[in-house]
């Protein structure tokens, strides 16, 4: 178990430096190296940092609970073959809401500086995860009536050889709503620019615009373990059979997530940032293609 | 419809615990606090690393960043509608939410005034209409009961006469 | 082979609902290509021996709704439309809802259906169905009339997968019976719409029931 942790908590940044070079590569760059996220989080941990004098003790607390919250979601899912530490029926919510939790504190934190470019950073992406924790629940329920279980390693039980050939539509369609989810809890592009620097064009960046020094390190930090923990939970689903060995598992399953980050680095090249009431449909569409997913799994059941 | 929902409910509610025993309550109740003592370890490490962390280097307070603009002032703060904005125009065809904008002049306006409303649909569709009516009707029988005593006796007597008629006509 | 049935059928769905979406009048017409393809490989799919019946209907409908029909559809655009945006009356996320809600429907009512034979998969009629609704959908919430073209196309699509349920006792002379009104259709209607925007200036068919004043 603690070799799974460190895995995890060791292995994350180097995801967002995949999708780094694939961005690179689509635009003919060099880009940075895949260890810049390291490079950062050090560097910013050696920094001082600066408080504003608006801010109260929630400020300082927001990275703590967001890095803490995120990690003990990462006990909460199996990855790869490996099971998860701690499991119990109806964990899928407890896994929903620490992400909840996390997103609170982060969006409290911003009101406290009380500056009118976190709040609009922060009431968006309060409208945004108000959508999508709707869908990412509608994803759960056709998972939990596919493996009959409510416990998110129960769910993986359902994606076994033989239900990928009964169920592969329900499961495909599953599958691309978890990867739209993914891009809207990421804040990737679809939704939101990373590295956008437009104050107005910010909504993840725009909430975290204060922080400085250890704080930033450790906020950077979690959004690479959320990466990390959310897309393990797709590519597990998406892995149709489990090794007995679990070295070889944990392998293919950490390419099976370089996979992944470089997925998210074409579609981060391919598109560009919607219009804020587009992502309303886009999000929208991820939801009814994930109830279609359940109309099959219920029509197939009975 | 509403059979196939019906079915549908039963078999997403059909796996579920089977008999609830002591042992099976107590159970989630481990495991979350499996989780709580987890949460709050992480934290205090986290806590304890980042203490550690500042005490190395500077701290120092100043005022808001935001992307160096000018020095916030309470009339540029986020209100409650402000942070409320977003989620509303999502479910515009929900809520009914409306923007009103009053500014003079079109391309440099010297003041601008710009308020937001949404209807309380439960008040609106619901109980205002619910209480127009009651008030009418409410309205309607107080002339029925003025409480003057010749009313009174009139209808003590048209109630006599209507048990009469009922006793022995029918 | 029923498994990529499945598949075929669940994303002709999928870009129904896509269609549902899409805004500008160029993805309108390549999603409706997609979706054609995709429906003409779709009786090689259905198991059975591979005869010259099946061979000309995958052929035609590739000939006709892939390269004919957007040929057809994209010259009547680059004609006739100033603006490519075409968005619809209620607004695109209540499209979508409702879309979904059709699908819905359509699982619903083809639970209802009982057939004398087992049809080739479990998902056929609804997902014929759900296309028929959703084109259906398409036809009568958007303004611009091309996209109400395309939504009667999609409509026929979802005839056509109907259709295939009776594959192997439909004579060809039906088939192509069903080709023929397709395409008499589309030409009828693009030749209308270039006569619209001639008289007009716009094929924004909701401007069209009032009268605009004399035109020389």
């Amino acid at each position: 178990m603690v070799a799974r942790m460190l895995v995890c908590m060791v292995f994350s940044p180097f995801l967002l430096g995949v999708i780094g070079k694939t961005k690179a590569l689509f635009a003919g760059r060099k880009g940075p190296p895949y260890l810049q996220l390291y490079y950062d989080i050090f560097k910013l941990l050696q920094k001082g940092s600066v408080y504003s004098r608006t801010t109260t003790w929630i400020f300082r607390a927001a990275p703590l609970v967001s890095v803490t919250a995120v990690l003990v979601a990462a006990f909460l899912i199996p990855l790869g073959s490996l099971r998860a530490p701690i499991q119990f029926w109806g964990d899928v919510i407890l896994f929903a809401y620490l992400f909840g939790l996390a997103r609170f504190f982060m969006i409290l934190a911003a009101l406290d500086t009380g500056s009118s470019f976190e709040g609009m950073g922060a009431s968006r992406e309060a409208a945004f995860s108000c959508l999508s924790e709707i869908a990412l629940f509608l994803n759960f329920a056709v998972l939990a009536v596919l493996s009959k279980s409510f416990s998110l390693s129960g769910m993986i039980g359902a994606c076994s050889w033989f239900s990928w050939t009964t169920m592969r539509p329900s499961l495909v369609l599953v599958d691309l709503s978890c990867f739209m989810i993914l891009l809207v809890e990421n804040s990737r592009i679809p939704i939101d620019d990373p590295a956008t620097h437009l104050e107005l064009t910010m909504i993840h960046e725009g909430m975290v615009l204060d922080h400085s020094g250890p704080d930033l390190a450790f906020i950077l930090y979690a959004g690479a373990i959320k990466f990390f923990v959310l897309g393990g939970f797709l590519i597990t689903l998406l892995l149709p059979f489990h090794f007995y060995n679990p070295a070889m598992g944990t392998v293919v399953f950490l390419l099976g997530m370089v996979f992944l980050a470089a997925a998210v680095g074409v579609v981060e090249s391919a598109m560009a940032r919607l219009r804020l009431n587009r992502v309303s449909t886009f999000i929208i569409g991820s939801f009814v293609l994930a109830s279609f997913g359940l109309m099959i799994a219920l029509a197939r059941a009975f | 419809m509403v059979l196939f929902s019906l079915g549908s409910a039963q078999f997403l509610t059909a796996a579920g615990p089977e008999q609830v025993q002591i042992g099976t309550l107590l159970k989630p109740v481990l495991s979350l606090s499996k989780v709580f003592g987890v949460f709050f370890l992480v934290l205090i490490l986290l806590t304890l690393a980042r203490t550690f962390l500042a005490g190395r280097a500077s701290q120092r307070r100043a005022e808001t960043w935001a992307c160096g603009y000018a020095p916030s002032s309470p009339r540029m703060q986020t209100t409650a509608s402000s942070f409320a904005k977003p989620v509303l125009l999502f479910f515009k065809s929900v809520t009914s939410f409306k923007i009103h904008a009053v500014r003079s002049g079109n391309y440099f306006p010297k003041n601008l005034e710009l308020s937001s409303n949404v209807t309380d649909a439960s008040e609106h569709f619901i109980f205002r209409p619910f209480y127009v009516t009651l008030r009418k009707f409410s309205k309607g029988t107080l002339k029925l009961q003025s409480g003057t005593i010749p009313q009174s006796l009139f209808y003590i007597l048209l109630a006599t006469v209507a048990l009469l008629i009922w006793r022995f006509l029918w | 082979m029923l498994l990529g049935l499945d598949m075929a059928l669940a994303v002709i769905v999928i870009l129904a609902i896509c269609l549902l979406g899409a805004v500008r009048l160029g993805s309108i017409i390549r999603l409706f290509v997609f979706q054609s393809f995709v429906m003409a490989t779709i009786p090689l799919m259905l198991g059975g021996e591979v005869h010259i019946h099946k061979l000309v209907i995958v052929l035609g409908t590739v000939v006709l709704k892939v390269i004919f029909i957007p040929t057809m559809l994209f010259w009547a655009v680059r004609h006739v439309s100033i603006r490519r945006y075409a968005p619809g009356f209620f607004g695109i996320g209540a499209n979508l809802l409702l879309g979904g809600f059709l699908v819905g429907l359509s699982f619903f009512l083809s639970s209802g259906i009982v057939l004398t034979e087992k049809p080739f998969s479990d998902l056929l009629i609804p997902s014929a169905f759900s296309t028929l609704f959703i084109g259906f959908l398409l036809l009568i919430s958007r303004t611009k009339a091309i996209t109400q073209v395309v939504g009667y196309l999609v409509m026929e699509n979802g005839i056509f997968l109907f259709a295939l349920l009776l594959l192997e006792t439909t004579p060809l002379l039906v088939e192509l019976g069903i080709f023929l009104d397709i395409f008499v259709g589309v030409f009828i209607m693009s030749i209308v719409i270039n006569r619209i925007q001639n008289e007009f200036d716009h094929t924004d068919t909701s401007r069209l029931t009032a009268p605009e004043g004399e035109k020389g």
